[in-house]
């Protein structure tokens, strides 16, 4: 009773003081910085950009200045504002105006160049290509295109503009395109819709077509991978056509010319300091979750996660205990299967099996079925080691006793190794299924949207950078302690039953 | 009851070498008789043991159990294992049940007894071996002597024909060796069958109806413990049945390392089970050395062990002496007094080199 309490204490102080260090978020760098309004002012300095984006490509080589990516456009922000990056590199027209204001940034001058933005296809769908190529000529001709345009550029509140409906009951297969921008006004969601400027050219083109449209979310890295394995059927998100991706790619033609900004913090603009008071924390609550109800993200992101652990408990231990069986076969074959089998998902990084299950292996296959199957068989494989070492470590001695009674090897197993081999296995087999919880995290390379990505999606559309993060934080820390207690019981029960 | 015929056990190494554990042994053990195994370590004690409840499958030969060959080929091997209790020298206990969980597991999960049945047996056998008041504790919690005793209740459990003992005072305290043989004692008493494999040659003496000499993985001699024991024929059973362990020293110089030697002596009792002599053994080496023949040197200590006797000697000997150091006028009384104490026995005796002061453990 006493130590649950001081437990339970301990835990609160550490949130508390975790929450208000990273409240205290204001940037770190006073007012004697320079002012960069042009390019000769970044001498020195180091500049921000998305992971796999092609500014990066077209800067990196520059001596006067170092480029450092990142994944995620909130994170860029939040780098900007803690003073780690003096400018963010980034598509010239992708910041809303509320949005630098809140984040202290502005636009501190355009690059010279203009890229052209177009969509990509698999090479093999030419005509896919031509399609749009007649769809984009057309809308050029009639002026739609400017007037899209022109209305998403100058839009300032992105939650009320309004997009013609498309009807989703268009006969033909669905069009997939996966987009790496959930950021108003390129693409953006608000619950289940998709809205944005692409997001309108693309479903008038569905409508061209006579195919609905639907969109999926991937990191910019992960993008052609996917187009590649067929999982979508078009790519976007200002990709730009470079003469290097056309090689690989087939480009529509240009809808867009996109010029990179360079965004710095706005000095003139203060910041204030100080400790964050209730009402910071209150309109976090409503900016991240209660806006436009993202907490629906969370919920979903939430059950994907507790899905995708939980059928992968439940499928690894079944195929673990097989494994296991392998592992103690008298069969040298079996046996060097089962070992081959540990040494091989042991050694495997869970992001690259979960690349090559989605992209090589499972291509046809939803993304929550990827992951179950890539949890599957790693924590099969670290349940049958568990499970192998905890009988063993019940010794050889007891094995022969049981023997010389006249048990046979089944009935050793159920009455006298087993149990003792659970009870010894418990603290490691809750330690695993922990670890099962935290790495489904990764689950978002492949596009799932699991509880981080859904936290990346409203950090997206808030750019805040702290809140949501330790909001999941404290959801992934209930998880696992509840998985905890949950084995605990299940444990207790098992072992009850075994006896 | 068992027919052992023409038994050989090869066991093959990872390297391809192999060793001979039995060598064609035969013979036949009849119901009531406790047989002691005898021999030398490695001689087969335990493979004899182990293959006889077929642990270890024999390589070639049979062996006949009431008739039936249980080395043929789909023998119910489990349901012979139930008619054969086996002792380990190391308990085996199983950790995860407490005292009456490890003697009714066997009985409920194998013959089908009821809990309420099983218990109340399992009491009368804890009652025996003198555990009934401990049935609730957990193995961990008990010393080796009572997991033993524990051992041999979770065998006599399952109502066995014939009960192995594989060594089963090896791995036992000095202290905890008593409660154990008493039990075994009073189970031969009662006409149990048993073969006990043990180096405690005393032990096999006194428990066994016959016993049996094993070296090199063949049965040397077979026979009544008097006659293994007393006129044993062959001259390999006489050399172990007699075997005399012995540690010289040798004290040239007042500076003989002599904390060298104690810690030899602790290693050698020991080595030997007979670590209930070393404080005493100490003491008497010390006075006799620095006090009472103090003045003889160079002086020759040995100790002896003469397992089958139980017997523990110290000589002291002192080279072209004729007359006992122990008779001269300047000798330490009062040391030789207390020497006196600690000894059962002090033999004074001229050898053919010289003198000879024997005190016995």
């Amino acid at each position: 009773m006493d130590t649950a309490f001081i437990k339970w204490k301990s835990i609160c102080l550490l949130f508390a003081i975790v929450f208000c260090l990273a409240s205290c978020e204001k940037p770190t760098k006073g007012n004697t910085e320079e002012e960069i309004s042009s390019i000769e002012d970044l001498d020195g300095k180091v500049v921000g950009t998305l992971t796999g984006s092609s500014f990066e490509i077209d800067f990196a080589g520059r001596k006067d200045f170092q480029v450092v990516r990142q994944p995620s456009l909130s994170d860029l922000i939040a780098s900007l504002r803690k003073g780690r990056i003096d400018a963010i590199l980034y598509d010239e027209d992708c910041f809303p105006d509320t949005v630098l204001r809140q984040n202290g940034m502005k636009l501190a001058f355009v690059t010279e160049e203009k890229y052209p933005c177009a969509f990509a296809c698999r090479k093999s769908e030419q005509d896919l290509v031509n399609k749009f190529n007649e769809f984009l000529a057309r809308i050029k001709s009639s002026g739609e295109l400017a007037t899209i345009t022109e209305k998403w550029r100058s839009a300032t509140d992105y939650t009320s503009i309004t997009m013609p409906e498309i009807s989703d009951s268009l006969p033909g297969e669905p069009l997939v395109v996966g987009t790496s921008y959930s950021t108003a006004p390129i693409s953006y969601m608000i619950g289940d819709k998709w809205y944005g400027f692409e997001i309108e050219i693309l479903n008038l083109f569905g409508e061209y077509i006579g195919r609905p449209v639907h969109y999926r979310l991937f990191d910019l890295s992960a993008l052609v991978p996917a187009l590649k394995a067929g999982k979508i059927d078009m790519a976007g998100g200002l990709l730009f056509k470079t003469e290097e991706r056309q090689k690989k790619l087939a480009f529509t033609d240009v809808y867009f010319y996109n010029r990179g900004g360079f965004f710095v913090r706005d000095l003139s603009q203060k910041t204030p300091g100080g400790a964050p008071g209730i009402s910071d924390i209150k309109g976090s609550v409503e900016g991240n979750l209660l806006v436009e109800n993202r907490w629906i993200f969370l919920a979903r992101g939430l059950k994907v996660t507790l899905e995708i652990t939980l059928l992968s408990m439940l499928f690894g231990g079944i195929l673990g205990t097989g494994l296991l069986s392998m592992r103690r076969s008298k069969r040298r074959w079996a046996k060097m299967t089962a070992m081959t089998y540990a040494s091989f998902f042991r050694g495997i990084p869970m992001v690259v099996l979960l690349m090559i299950l989605a992209y090589i292996v499972m291509v046809g296959a939803s993304g929550v079925s990827v992951a179950v199957v890539a949890f599957t068989l790693v924590f099969a494989s670290s349940f049958a080691t568990t499970m192998d070492n905890a009988i063993q470590a019940v010794g050889v001695q007891q094995y022969e006793a049981g023997e010389a009674m006249g048990f046979t090897r089944v009935q050793i197993f159920r009455y006298i190794t087993g149990p003792q081999a659970l009870q010894r296995a418990l603290p490691q087999f809750k330690g695993e299924a922990v670890a099962l919880i935290k790495n489904t995290s990764v689950v978002g390379y492949v596009a799932i949207q699991d509880l981080t990505r859904a936290c990346d999606m409203i950090r997206a559309r808030t750019f805040e950078a702290v809140f949501p993060i330790l909001f999941i934080t404290v959801i992934y820390f209930f998880l696992s302690w509840i998985m905890g207690k949950f084995l605990d019981y299940i444990f207790k029960i098992a072992i009850k039953l075994y006896i | 009851m068992i027919s052992i015929r023409h038994l050989c056990i090869t066991f093959v190494n990872p390297d391809g070498s192999s060793f001979d554990a039995l060598k064609d042994v035969s013979c036949e053990i009849r119901k009531g008789e406790v047989v002691g195994i005898i021999g030398p370590s490695g001689c087969g004690k335990s493979s004899l043991l182990r293959t006889i409840n077929l642990m270890t499958p024999p390589t070639s030969g049979k062996i006949l159990f009431e008739g039936e060959n249980i080395t043929a080929k789909g023998y119910p091997i489990n349901r012979l294992r139930q008619r054969m209790g086996m002792v380990f020298q190391t308990f085996n206990l199983f950790e995860h049940l407490n005292v009456l969980g490890n003697v009714t597991l066997g009985p409920m999960k194998l013959k089908g007894v009821s809990q309420a049945e099983a218990e109340r047996e399992a009491m009368q056998y804890l009652h025996q071996v003198g555990m009934d008041d401990m049935s609730t504790v957990m193995p961990a919690d008990l010393s080796g002597g009572q997991k033993q005793r524990v051992a041999i209740a979770r065998c006599l459990a399952m109502h066995p024909d014939v009960m192995l003992f594989d060594e089963p005072l090896s791995a036992l305290d000095p202290s905890m060796v008593g409660e154990v043989q008493s039990v075994i004692r009073q189970l031969a008493q009662e006409g149990m069958t048993m073969l006990i494999a043990t180096h405690r040659l005393k032990f096999a003496r006194d428990v066994s109806s016959r016993v049996i000499f094993m070296n090199e993985g063949r049965i040397h001699e077979d026979g009544t413990p008097q006659q293994i024991f007393e006129n044993p024929t062959r001259s390999t059973t006489k050399a172990f049945v007699q075997q005399i362990y012995k540690l010289w020293f040798t004290i040239e110089e007042d500076d003989f390392d002599i904390v060298g030697m104690h810690s030899k002596i602790l290693q050698f009792c020991n080595k030997y089970n007979i670590t209930d002599v070393i404080e005493t053994a100490q003491q008497i080496i010390n006075m006799m050395v620095l006090l009472v023949l103090a003045d003889y040197r160079p002086l020759t200590v040995r100790l002896s062990y003469i397992e089958q006797l139980e017997r523990v000697t110290l000589d002291f000997m002192i080279k072209g002496l004729s007359t006992s150091p122990l008779q001269d006028e300047g000798v330490d009384l009062s040391s030789l007094a207390i020497i006196r104490e600690l000894g059962k026995k002090i033999v004074e005796e001229p050898t053919k080199l010289g003198f000879r002061v024997k005190v016995l453990l």
